[in-house]
């Protein structure tokens, strides 16, 4: 008996049934690129918040940027410079993330494998962490590191994370810093208009 | 008498402007008849039906549609053949699961919107076909095109997209000159699909181009289905007619693979003006947001060195074009200005006229075929993609584009869309042969033979 034969062996009795009961294919958006009902999110902090947290005040379900630029102490020896996200009160750790003290770049126990000069760190740097959604809660994750001219000098990329991973605040651990700014997106109120915050 | 004594006069169907011989091909053929089931038989899959109508070595034992209009169009061209009526299934979206419960089909070729390709595939391949025919794209996701490649695999069952730009006459030739070493080692290949479709993507429900700027449910035709793409979907939505032919010429899963890939999306303007220019502000679909950017630039690396930039752009003003370019140590060919050049051979910084260069490397397809291709779909090239299908199934033997191939090329859509959400990251390409790229050999247009 061939194939042919055992299926339609199988599938006689039900001859004016579907075959094979899946749904018929449905083409939409994805939910995390639907931004129709959202409104940008544009905050920067030229100095560290009164508590020392910086509110992460977007939707982590959607695409975000933190950007933060800074400038090392030239007397400075081990340069970590950690931006720790996603803290919340009732979490016990957060997502750490920034230049470990042997000088690479770093998300928790993910680093990259290229060292960067001390000479770059200490003409000025920007850290540009990226954060995407990739559908089904994970996210992909994208550290990028610039000398003081705009190169890039480094990333480090993971997806090892989901978007309510990053939920929460932010602390940095060594101030000071020139310019901390995050860009999102967060979903809108009924009849609330696109806005811009700044600070 | 010799095969084309047939093809003598032409005549116009109802098919998308088909002229097709009026006479049968392979009326001589004593084997065994495939015998085929349609899926689909719209105005695409009314071209197929034609050619299929013409060939002696064909039996259509069923045709599925539900659009009681296209399937009317498609019966009429049957009653006018002189053919036996195949069995018809239609009704609902499940019509196609019926057919496959024939046991005489042997054999599918699917025309359907894409987003029914990868289930009709794979339903077919459980229901026992061993040859598939599906027109270009194989799935949406990336899971789609591993689904399709596993199940291909698990039921040793030939998929074959129909990938018909590969058969144009001036590819097949430059693939020619490719293989003969005219332009030396290949370095960098360029496609695309550069089409003005906004007359495709709207129109007024009744004829199947423009007259309108209506879409989904109130379109017909492909703007039934293929706008709902440009508005939920933003990448490099149709790479196969670009990246098949330049797969060829460097070998892509036969000794080379593509490797990574980047994609960069303009923004997205064309569709929504043109909805606004011929239906006014005031019109719903003036509201949509069309997520495709309306041009879309995909660059690929490739493991032998070489590299590939593809462009997607459907929503402009423009003239056809797919806008190839072969380039390697020694010259290079572009088709945007029919032009060759070839260092030692060519007046030094000056471009040949491509015409005695296609004429003279004319692939051997085309000079032995050529007679019999006049006329069908898009210059002839959609005789030979399906000519080399159904002489696979006579022969039993691999299609010469297989499931490999049909993964890898359409996998760029997904790919592509991956990474301009990902803020246009360098994404990494899967390799469906699990390993075998780097032993499988060249086996596509290798002579005059199918």
């Amino acid at each position: 008996m061939d194939r042919r034969e055992i299926f339609n062996l199988l599938f006689r009795s039900s001859v004016n049934e579907p075959i094979v009961l899946e749904p018929d294919p449905v083409l939409e958006t994805p939910a995390h690129l639907k931004t129709d009902q959202t409104i940008p999110v544009f905050k920067e902090w030229t100095a560290l918040p009164a508590d020392g947290t910086f509110k992460l005040e977007l939707s982590t379900a959607y695409a975000f940027t933190v950007t933060l630029d800074l400038n090392y102490p030239a007397k400075a020896v081990n340069p970590e410079q950690i931006l720790s996200l996603g803290i919340q009160p009732e979490k016990t750790s957060s997502i750490k993330t920034g230049i470990n003290s042997e000088g690479y770049l770093f998300i928790d126990n993910l680093a990259d494998s290229r060292l960067i000069p001390m000479d770059k760190l200490l003409t000025g740097i920007q850290l540009v962490l990226t954060v995407n959604p990739l559908g089904r809660g994970m996210s992909f994750t994208k550290l990028k590191i610039m000398d003081s001219a705009g190169l890039t000098i480094a990333t480090l990329k993971t997806r090892q994370y989901t978007t309510a991973d990053w939920v929460g605040g932010m602390t940095l651990s060594a101030p000071p810093f020139n310019l901390l700014r995050i860009q999102g997106l967060h979903e809108a109120e009924p009849h609330q208009e696109n806005q811009t915050q700044s600070k | 008498m010799n095969r084309r004594e047939f093809v003598t006069s032409t005549t116009l169907t109802a098919a998308a402007l088909t002229i097709l011989p009026e006479k049968s091909l392979f009326a001589n053929y004593a084997g065994e008849k495939v015998k085929i089931a349609m899926m689909g038989v719209g105005l695409r899959g009314q071209n197929h039906l034609a050619l299929l109508l013409k060939r002696e070595d064909v039996d259509i034992v069923a045709i599925c549609d539900v659009d009681s209009r296209m399937l009317d169009m498609a019966k009429a061209m049957i009653t006018k053949s002189g053919k036996p009526m195949p069995k018809i299934f239609t009704g609902d979206n499940n019509a196609w699961k019926k057919m496959l419960q024939l046991k005489e089909i042997k054999s599918v070729l699917i025309a359907t919107p894409w987003e029914w390709h990868k289930p009709m595939i794979i339903g077919s391949l459980e229901a026992g076909i061993k040859y598939v025919a599906t027109e270009v794209i194989l799935g949406i996701t990336l899971q789609d095109h591993w689904d399709v490649v596993h199940a291909a695999e698990k039921h040793e069952a030939h998929v074959m997209m129909l990938e018909n730009v590969c058969y144009r006459r001036d590819v097949l030739a430059v693939l020619n000159m490719v293989r003969q070493g005219v332009f030396g080692e290949i370095l960098h290949l360029q496609g695309g699909y550069q089409h003005d479709l906004r007359e495709v993507k709207f129109n007024d429900g009744i004829k199947p181009y423009g007259g309108g700027v209506e879409f989904n449910e109130k379109g017909f035709s492909e703007a039934r289905w293929r706008t709902n793409h440009s508005v939920h979907r933003n990448g490099e939505l149709y790479p196969t007619h670009g990246i098949g032919p330049v797969a060829q010429c460097i070998n892509i899963n036969r000794g080379n693979k593509f490797l990574k890939l980047n994609s960069f999306a303009t923004k997205s303007r064309g569709l929504h003006k043109y909805v606004v220019d011929k239906g006014g502000e005031s019109h719903p679909n003036a509201k949509v947001n069309f997520r495709l950017g309306d041009i879309v630039t995909t660059t690929i690396d490739c493991a032998n060195g070489e590299t590939i930039i593809l462009q997607h752009d459907t929503n402009s003003p423009r003239p056809y074009s797919l806008g190839f370019r072969v380039q390697g140590t020694n010259g290079l060919w572009m088709d945007i200005n029919e032009s060759v050049y070839v260092e030692g051979v060519s007046k030094p910084h000056q471009w040949d006229s491509a015409k005695e260069w296609l004429e003279k490397y004319d692939h051997p397809l085309w000079k032995k075929y050529g007679d019999d291709a006049k006329g069908a779909g898009h210059g002839g090239m959609d005789f030979f993609v399906l000519h080399a299908f159904i002489e696979s199934v006579k022969r039993g033997i691999p299609t010469p584009l297989d499931v490999y191939d049909a993964a890898a090329w359409s996998a760029i859509t997904p790919l592509s869309e991956q990474s301009i959400e990902l803020g246009n990251e360098t994404i990494d390409f899967p390799d469906f042969t699990g390993g075998q790229w780097m032993t499988r050999k060249p086996v596509f247009a290798l002579n005059d033979d199918y």
